[in-house]
C-alpha cells in the first residue's frame, strides 16, 4: 500500500472513533463511526488475498447494516423528540433498536458470527486494531444511552456473549479466531456490568485492551497463527515461555494477575446488586475461556511437540521486530491487580 | 621313693591342666574360628562331637530342677496335698455341728 | 526416693537409643552397649523392687505436669505399685537374656545394632506402659509397642511371610487400638481426665461402654480368640523377638491393661464374665490349635495364647494379682523355650519342623535340659516357676462358683498344655534322628548357654521367690478337699500320659486319613482361612465394585467430568459450527432485533 494512502488511512481509523468518542451530536457520532468503518475497511484487504478481501467485504456489509439500523433509529429519536444531543432517548424502542446496531457493530452474541470470520481473515494487526480500538466508539455510545435501554435485554446479550465466546473458542486451534472469542466474552463481561456501575466497563475495556494488544504482539513476534506453531516458542523465544502462561491466565482472570482485577469488580458489583445467579453463571461460562487460554499455554510452554531429532535450538539474527511496548504492556497485564483499588476510585 | 613317684603323676596331671590352659589361651587369643566359642567342626553321618562343659551343664540343669522339686517337696508337700485337712461333714456328731437332737421341744 | 530409682532405671535404657541419633556410625560395641545398659537397668530397678516389698509399700506416684489443653491436664507421671516395682525387674532379666542371646543369633546380621536397639525401643516402650499413670502415658506405651512390633516382626522384610505377618500383627492390634481409643474418648469425655485415680473415683461403677472397649483394646493386643490369628503369624519374626514378644512385652500388654483397670471391672459383672468366657475360648481353642502344629515355634507360641487365655480367665475370676504373677513367671519360662527353640534351629540350620528333629537330646544335651525345665514349667510341675501361678489359678478357679462350663473349659485346655509340650520333647527330643545327614550342632557359645542358663534358673527358682513375695492378702488362701487340690495336677498328669501313650501307639499304627477334627486342630479351626480369605474378599469385591463402577467410572468420571466434557463438547461445535456466508448471517442477524423490538413496544 501507498504509504501516504495508508497514512491517511489511520489517521482516520484514529480520527474517526476520536469524533465518535468527543462529538455530543447524533449526527456526528455516526458520522464518526462512518468514517472509521470505510477506513478500516482497506487496512483489512492490506494483504489482497480473497480471505483477506472477504473478511473485509463482511466488515463492511455489517458495520454498514448496523450503522444504517442506528441512522434510522437517530433519526426516528429527532423525529420524536426534536433534538440531536446525545441523550438517553426516552423512547424504548429506540434505544432497542440503538442497543441492538451497537451490538451488532461490536460484535455481540448473538450478532457475533461476523467476528471470528473477519478476525480470521486479516493479518494479526488488522485484526488486534479490529477487536480492540472498533471496540472503543460504539462502547462510547453504549456508555451514553445506557440508561434508557431494557437492563433484561443487555443481560441477556451479555449471557449469549459469554456463552458463545467460551463455547466458540472451546472449538478453535486458530489463535486469531480463539482471540474473536475472548474478545466476545469480554464484551459480555463489559456489557453486564454498564447498567450497574459504567466506570467498570471502561476499567475491563482498558483492561482487555492491554491483555488483548500484548497476547497479539507476543503471537506477532513469531507471526502465530496457530496453536501448532506457537508449540516451537521454546526453540524461538525461550525467554517467552514463562511469559505466555502468566500472560494467559491473566486473560482468563486468575485471582494474582491484572485480569482478575476487572472480573472481581464486576462480580462484586453485580452481587451488591442482589443479582447472584448471574455472576455465578457468567464466572462459570469464563471457565471455559481459561481451558483453552491454558491449552495454549500447554503447547506453548509446557510440553515438547514430537519434533524432528535435528531441530535444535536455532541461532537467531536480532529480531527484525523490535516491541519496546511490549515488557511495559506485559507488566501491565500480569501486575497490576494490586492497583485495583486505585482504579475502581474513579 | 615311691612316694615322689607318685608325686611325679600328679605333676603330670597337673602339666595337662596347664596344657589345657593354654591350649585354652591360645584358642581365644590367637587362632580365630567363626562365631565365637569353642569351635565345632560340620560332620557328616557321625554322632556331633560335644564339649564336656555342654554334658556337664545339661545334666546339672536337670538335676538342680529335681534337686528343687524333690526338696521343696519334701518341705513344702502341703503345696500340693492340701494345707488343711478339708473337714467332711458326714463324720461329725451333731453335737459338733450345732444341730439340736430331734426330740427337743 | 523410688522417682529417682526409675528415673535412674530408665535413663540408661535411653542412651543407647540417644547415642545412635548422635553417632549413627556402625558400632562393633554397640551390641554391647545395650546388654550393658539393660544389666545396669535392671540391678537398679531390682534395688528398687527390694526395697519397696521390704519397706511394705503401698504405691507411689511421681507427677511432673507435662501441658494442660483446656480443661484437662495431661501430666507425666509414673505409678510404682507393686505391679509396675515387680514387673520391671522381670521384664528387665528377660530382656537381658534375649539382647545377649540375640547377639549369638543375630551375629551375621549386618543391622544388628539397628536390631538391638529396635528390641531396647520395644522393651523401654513397654515400661513405659507398665509405669504409666494416666491413659495417654498408656497409649504411647501401647502404640510404640504397636509400631515396634511391627518393624521388628518383619525385620527379614525380604520375605513375603514376614511382610504379611507384620501387616497381619498392625491390623490386629489397629483393631485393638480403636477400642482403645474408643475408651480414651468415654473416659474423656466423662471423667475429664485420663488420671487412673481420678477415672477411678469418678466412675466406680461405669457403664460398661468404656471397659467394653478397654476389652477389645486387650484382646486385640494380647490376641485372644477373635483377634488371635497374628500371634502364631508373629512366628515369621527372628527368634529373639519372638521371645521378648511373648514373654515380656506386647502379649502381656492387653493383660496388664486389664488390671490396671480392674478397680474398675470388678463390680461390672458383664465385664467378668465377658473377660471369663473370652480367656476360656481361647485357652481352650489355642491348645487345640497347638496340638497338631509341626512348626516348632509356632507349638511354643500358641502355648503363649493359651497362657494368655488362663491370664484372662483369671481376672475374669476377679484375681489380677493372680493374673499378674503368672505374667511374671510365665515370662521366664516362655522366654526360654524360644531361646531354646532357637538354639534347636539355628544348630539343624534353620529347621523349624518339629518331624525333621528328633534325637536331640544326645547332641544337644544342655538346649534339651533347658528345654524340657521350660516346658515341665509350663505344664505347672510342681515346685518350678509355673506351678506357683498356674495351680493357684486352678484352684481359685475350682473354688470359686464360677460358671462351671468355662471351668472345664480351662481344665482341659490345662490337660491340653501338657499334651502338646510333651509333643515337643517326644517329637523334638526323643527317638532317633531325622535331621538331614551334614550335622551343625554347636551349642558351645557363652553368648548362648549364659541367657538359656540363667533363664531356666530363673524357670526353677523365680516362681518361689516371687510368689514369696506376693503380699498374701491380695489372693485367697482357699481350702478345699483333697480331690479338688489335686485337679490342677491330675489333669496335668492326664494329659502328659494320654498324649506319650498317643505318641508311642502313632508308631505301630498304621496311617489312616487324618479325621476332620484333625484339620480343625491342625488347620487353626479354619478361623484365617475363613476370616481372612471370606470378609476381605466379600468386602475387598464390594469395595472395588464401588470405587471402579459406582465411585471411578459413574460418579467421577460419567457423571461430572464425561458429562460436562460431552456437553461442552456439543455446545461448542452446535454454537460455533458456521458456515462463513453473510446472507445467513443477516437472516439470523433478522430475528434478534426483531425479539428485542417485540420485547420493548
Amino acid at each position: 500500500m501507498n504509504p501516504l494512502a495508508h497514512l491517511i488511512i489511520s489517521l482516520t481509523i484514529l480520527t474517526g472513533t476520536t469524533i465518535t468518542i468527543l462529538s455530543s451530536h447524533w449526527f456526528l457520532a455516526w458520522m464518526g463511526l462512518e468514517l472509521n468503518m470505510l477506513a478500516i475497511v482497506p487496512i483489512l484487504a492490506k494483504n489482497t488475498n480473497p480471505r483477506s478481501t472477504e473478511a473485509s467485504t463482511k466488515y463492511f456489509l455489517i458495520q454498514a447494516t448496523a450503522s444504517m439500523i442506528l441512522l434510522m433509529a437517530i433519526f426516528l429519536n429527532n423525529l420524536t423528540s426534536g433534538q440531536w444531543t446525545i441523550n438517553p432517548p426516552h423512547n424504548q424502542t429506540l434505544s432497542t433498536m440503538m442497543l441492538i446496531a451497537l451490538v451488532m457493530k461490536m460484535g455481540m452474541a448473538p450478532l457475533h458470527f461476523w467476528l471470528p470470520e473477519v478476525t480470521q481473515g486479516t493479518p494479526l494487526i488488522p485484526a488486534m486494531i479490529v477487536l480492540t480500538w472498533q471496540k472503543l466508539a460504539p462502547l462510547s455510545i453504549m456508555f451514553q444511552i445506557f440508561p434508557s435501554t431494557n437492563t433484561s435485554i443487555i443481560l441477556m446479550i451479555s449471557i449469549l456473549s459469554i456463552m458463545a465466546g467460551s463455547w466458540g473458542g472451546l472449538n478453535q486451534t486458530q489463535l486469531r479466531k480463539i482471540l474473536a472469542y475472548s474478545s466476545i466474552t469480554h464484551m459480555g463481561w463489559m456489557m453486564a456490568v454498564l447498567y450497574y456501575d459504567p466506570n467498570i466497563t471502561i476499567l475491563t475495556l482498558i483492561i482487555y485492551i492491554f491483555l488483548t494488544i500484548s497476547t497479539f504482539m507476543i503471537f506477532y513476534l513469531n507471526s502465530n497463527m496457530t496453536t501448532l506453531s506457537l508449540s516451537h516458542t521454546w526453540n524461538k523465544l525461550t525467554w517467552m515461555m514463562p511469559m505466555v502462561p502468566l500472560m494467559m491466565m491473566s486473560l482468563g482472570g486468575l485471582p494474582p494477575l491484572t485480569g482478575f482485577s476487572p472480573k472481581w469488580a464486576i462480580m462484586q458489583e453485580l452481587t451488591k446488586n442482589n443479582n447472584l445467579i448471574i455472576p455465578l453463571t457468567m464466572a462459570m461460562l469464563t471457565l471455559m475461556n481459561l481451558y483453552f487460554y491454558m491449552r495454549l499455554t500447554y503447547s506453548i510452554s509446557m510440553t515438547m511437540f514430537p519434533t524432528s531429532n535435528n531441530t535444535k535450538i536455532n541461532w537467531q539474527l536480532k529480531h527484525t521486530k523490535p516491541m519496546p511496548l511490549l515488557p511495559p504492556l506485559m507488566t501491565l497485564s500480569t501486575l497490576m491487580l494490586p492497583l485495583t483499588p486505585l482504579m475502581l476510585t474513579n | 621313693m615311691s612316694a615322689l613317684t607318685r608325686l611325679a603323676s600328679f605333676a603330670a596331671v597337673a602339666g595337662r591342666l596347664f596344657r589345657s590352659g593354654r591350649a585354652r589361651a591360645a584358642g581365644e587369643g590367637g587362632v580365630r574360628h567363626a562365631g565365637g566359642g569353642v569351635h565345632i567342626e560340620p560332620r557328616y553321618r557321625q554322632f556331633p562331637q560335644l564339649t564336656r562343659t555342654q554334658v556337664i551343664w545339661g545334666e546339672t540343669l536337670s538335676a538342680i530342677m529335681w534337686f528343687w522339686i524333690l526338696w521343696r517337696f519334701w518341705h513344702d508337700s502341703e503345696a500340693v496335698l492340701g494345707h488343711f485337712p478339708y473337714p467332711d461333714p458326714s463324720q461329725w456328731t451333731d453335737e459338733e455341728l450345732g444341730i439340736p437332737p430331734d426330740d427337743e421341744d | 526416693m523410688h522417682s529417682s530409682m526409675i528415673l535412674m532405671t530408665m535413663i540408661p535404657l535411653l542412651t543407647p537409643i540417644i547415642i545412635t541419633l548422635i553417632k549413627p556410625n556402625n558400632n562393633l560395641l554397640y551390641p554391647h552397649y545395650v546388654k550393658l545398659a539393660i544389666i545396669y537397668a535392671f540391678t537398679v530397678s531390682m534395688l528398687s523392687m527390694t526395697m519397696f516389698i521390704f519397706t511394705g509399700q503401698e504405691s507411689m506416684i511421681s507427677n511432673w505436669h507435662w501441658m494442660t489443653i483446656q480443661t484437662i491436664e495431661l501430666s507425666l507421671n509414673f505409678k510404682m505399685d507393686f505391679f509396675s516395682m515387680m514387673f520391671t525387674p522381670v521384664a528387665l532379666f528377660v530382656t537381658w537374656s534375649i539382647v545377649e542371646f540375640s547377639m549369638w543369633y543375630m551375629s551375621s546380621d549386618p543391622n544388628i545394632n539397628q536390631f538391638l536397639k529396635y528390641l531396647l525401643i520395644f522393651l523401654v516402650t513397654m515400661l513405659i506402659l507398665i509405669t504409666a499413670n494416666n491413659l495417654f502415658q498408656l497409649f504411647i506405651g501401647w502404640e510404640g509397642m504397636g509400631i515396634m512390633s511391627f518393624l521388628l516382626i518383619s525385620w527379614w522384610h525380604g520375605r513375603t511371610d514376614a511382610n504379611t505377618a507384620a501387616l497381619q500383627a498392625i491390623l490386629y492390634n489397629r483393631i485393638g487400638d480403636i477400642g482403645f481409643i474408643l475408651a480414651m474418648t468415654w473416659f474423656f469425655l466423662y471423667s475429664n481426665s485420663w488420671d487412673f485415680q481420678q477415672m477411678f473415683i469418678l466412675d466406680r461403677t461405669p457403664n460398661s461402654f468404656p471397659l467394653m472397649s478397654l476389652l477389645l483394646a486387650a484382646t486385640g493386643k494380647s490376641a485372644q480368640f477373635g483377634l488371635h490369628p497374628w500371634l502364631p503369624s508373629a512366628m515369621e519374626g527372628p527368634t529373639p523377638v519372638s521371645a521378648l514378644l511373648h514373654s515380656s512385652t506386647m502379649v502381656v500388654a492387653g493383660v496388664f491393661l486389664i488390671i490396671r483397670f480392674h478397680p474398675m471391672m470388678e463390680n461390672n459383672s458383664l465385664i467378668q464374665t465377658l473377660t471369663l468366657s473370652m480367656g476360656a475360648i481361647t485357652t481352650l481353642f489355642t491348645a487345640i490349635c497347638a496340638l497338631t502344629q509341626n512348626d516348632l515355634k509356632k507349638i511354643v507360641a500358641f502355648s503363649t495364647s493359651s497362657q494368655l487365655g488362663l491370664m484372662m480367665v483369671t481376672i475374669g475370676i476377679n484375681q489380677p494379682h493372680l493374673a499378674f504373677l503368672h505374667i511374671c513367671t510365665h515370662a521366664f519360662f516362655k522366654a526360654m523355650l524360644f531361646l531354646s527353640a532357637g538354639s534347636i534351629i539355628h544348630s539343624l540350620n534353620n529347621e523349624q519342623d518339629i518331624r525333621k528333629m528328633g534325637g536331640l537330646f544326645k547332641t544337644l544335651p544342655f538346649t534339651s535340659s533347658s528345654l524340657i525345665i521350660g516346658s515341665f514349667a509350663l505344664m505347672g510341675m510342681p515346685f518350678l516357676t509355673g506351678f506357683y501361678s498356674k495351680d493357684l489359678i486352678i484352684e481359685t478357679a475350682n473354688t470359686s462358683y464360677t460358671n462351671a462350663w468355662a471351668l472345664t473349659t480351662t481344665l482341659v485346655a490345662t490337660s491340653l498344655t501338657a499334651m502338646y509340650s510333651i509333643r515337643i520333647i517326644f517329637f523334638a527330643l526323643a527317638g532317633y534322628p531325622r535331621f538331614t545327614t551334614l550335622i551343625l550342632i554347636n551349642e558351645n557359645n557363652p553368648k548362648l548357654m549364659n541367657p538359656i542358663n540363667r533363664l531356666a534358673l530363673g524357670s526353677i527358682f523365680a516362681g518361689f521367690l516371687i510368689s514369696n513375695c506376693v503380699p498374701p492378702t491380695s489372693h485367697p488362701q482357699v481350702t478345699m478337699p483333697w480331690h479338688l487340690k489335686l485337679t490342677a495336677l491330675g489333669v496335668t498328669i492326664l494329659g502328659l500320659l494320654v498324649a506319650t501313650e498317643l505318641s508311642l501307639m502313632t508308631n505301630s499304627m498304621k496311617l489312616s486319613t487324618p479325621l476332620k477334627t484333625f484339620y480343625f486342630s491342625n488347620m487353626l479351626g479354619f478361623y484365617s482361612a475363613t476370616t481372612h480369605r471370606l470378609n476381605p474378599h466379600s468386602s475387598l469385591t464390594m469395595s472395588q465394585n464401588l470405587t471402579s463402577a459406582l465411585l471411578d467410572l459413574f460418579w467421577l468420571e460419567k457423571s461430572m467430568p464425561k458429562m460436562t466434557t460431552q456437553t461442552q463438547i456439543s455446545a461448542s461445535t452446535t454454537s460455533s459450527t458456521q458456515k462463513g456466508l453473510i446472507k445467513l448471517y443477516f437472516l439470523s442477524f433478522f430475528i434478534p432485533p426483531m425479539l428485542a423490538l417485540l420485547l420493548t413496544i
